[in-house]
């Protein structure tokens, strides 16, 4: 464990008490436009209605002047309103940024600073939630055939059957007993062939390896000495 | 895709088309001998019983005189070998020994290389002495004609490599 915490890149957590806030100042100018604009509103009611009493003259100089003046309130509110939610998306914006570059330094600093796996130990009972995954429903899902796909099954196949010397255990238990003997006469007469080469070397003073390689027709996989004869490659 | 398990046994395998020593050679040169020696009494077995189912009063044994038996031998050898070289690349004596013969690009003999061969090393075994000398383990015959003698214990000569396949080295 490294004590990398991931965090979504385009994280926008809600913020109660901080939008609350925010909101508070930008509501308090909305209810502000929106009070004046009732105020506006109910003065040119009255300005209206005195006027009806006083007659249509002056209702219209009325409604000429009151008018104008609750309209232009309104306004006012409107844009107070859209300053107050402007100032509130800056905010949680720059609220974002802020927890986007302090959590991963908070956590990883946590992390580091205790023993995640013994804690996890501690107090997560492992088996039980071993016990409830669902192996069955896991290998059902699981695609078999990708699996065995990717996997070298002629080069296992031929390894093992290397390792266990395959030929020799048919031999073994089927072979003849003149197989048996003319592999032990072929091999006494490759040892003796060793042995004389051996022999004859010394005698000669000859040095280095007998070049005994044979024409390379046969690289495929078989009849293996095709290489040059060098040193450690030669059978000894 | 398939599978390929050497039938070799592991001790074997790292010699496998390496060339032949002298004792391995001989050995299989002496098999050689007493086939051919025994395929000619054999023969004269033969023509005894059918000479005698001819005219059994006047049976008599062949003559053999020792130039006939000789000459008769000498080309027994070289028809027999000339035959074993050009097709399998081994006679009987090979066969016991897991050698085979080969030309310089692997195959077996064409028959007129095989009846060269032949008629080298019936007239001059001795030329197979040269093994000890040669850093080869090559004989006279192998210099001359460009041959090798390999051990080989498969049944029969392996096709020829394709351009993919790998090869090992030897254990």
């Amino acid at each position: 464990m490294d004590g990398q915490v991931p965090v979504p890149a385009s994280s926008t957590p809600r913020f109660g008490p901080a939008s609350s806030a925010v909101d508070l100042v930008a509501g308090t100018a909305v209810i502000g436009a929106e009070v004046a604009a009732g105020m506006a509103g109910a003065v040119v009611g009255t300005v209206e209605a005195v006027g009806r009493v006083l007659g249509r003259p002056v209702a219209g100089l009325a409604r000429t002047v009151g008018a104008p003046v609750g309209t232009r309130i309104g306004r006012a509110a409107d844009r107070i309103a859209d300053r107050g939610r402007a100032e509130r998306r800056r905010a949680e914006a720059d609220l974002v940024r802020l927890l986007d570059a302090l959590v991963p330094e908070v956590v990883r600093a946590v992390v580091t600073r205790i023993d995640l796996t013994a804690l996890v130990r501690q107090q997560v009972d492992v088996n039980q939630v071993a016990a409830e995954i669902d192996v069955d429903a896991i290998a059902r899902r699981l695609d078999v055939d990708a699996v065995i796909a990717r996997v070298d099954l002629i080069g296992i196949t031929e390894d093992v059957l290397d390792r266990i010397d395959l030929p020799e255990i048919i031999r073994e238990s089927a072979g003849s007993i003149t197989t048996e003997a003319v592999h032990d006469v072929r091999m006494t007469g490759i040892g003796a062939d060793e042995a004389v080469n051996r022999a004859i070397d010394r005698l000669l003073r000859r040095r280095g390896q007998r070049q005994t390689a044979g024409p390379a027709q046969r690289a495929d996989g078989f009849a293996q000495p095709v290489v040059p004869d060098r040193g450690e490659d030669s059978p000894r | 895709m398939t599978a390929r398990v050497s039938p070799i046994p592991h001790a074997a395998r790292p010699y496998q088309g390496r060339r032949a020593g002298l004792i391995s050679r001989t050995l299989a040169a002496v098999v050689d001998l007493v086939v051919i020696v025994t395929a000619f009494w054999l023969g004269y077995a033969a023509v005894s019983v059918a000479l005698f189912a001819v005219e059994p009063r006047d049976f008599h044994f062949p003559d053999v005189t020792l130039a006939g038996w000789i000459a008769t031998e000498y080309a027994m050898a070289v028809v027999y070998l000339t035959l074993g070289w050009s097709t399998s690349g081994r006679t009987v004596g090979a066969l016991v020994m897991g050698l085979r013969v080969l030309n310089r690009s692997g195959g077996p003999m064409r028959p007129v290389g095989a009846l060269l061969r032949a008629l080298f090393c019936v007239t001059f075994p001795l030329g197979l002495l040269w093994i000890l000398v040669s850093a080869e383990n090559r004989s006279l015959q192998d210099l001359v004609l460009r041959t090798s003698v390999v051990y080989d214990w498969h049944r029969r000569i392996l096709p020829a490599a394709e351009p993919a396949a790998t090869s090992r080295g030897p254990a």
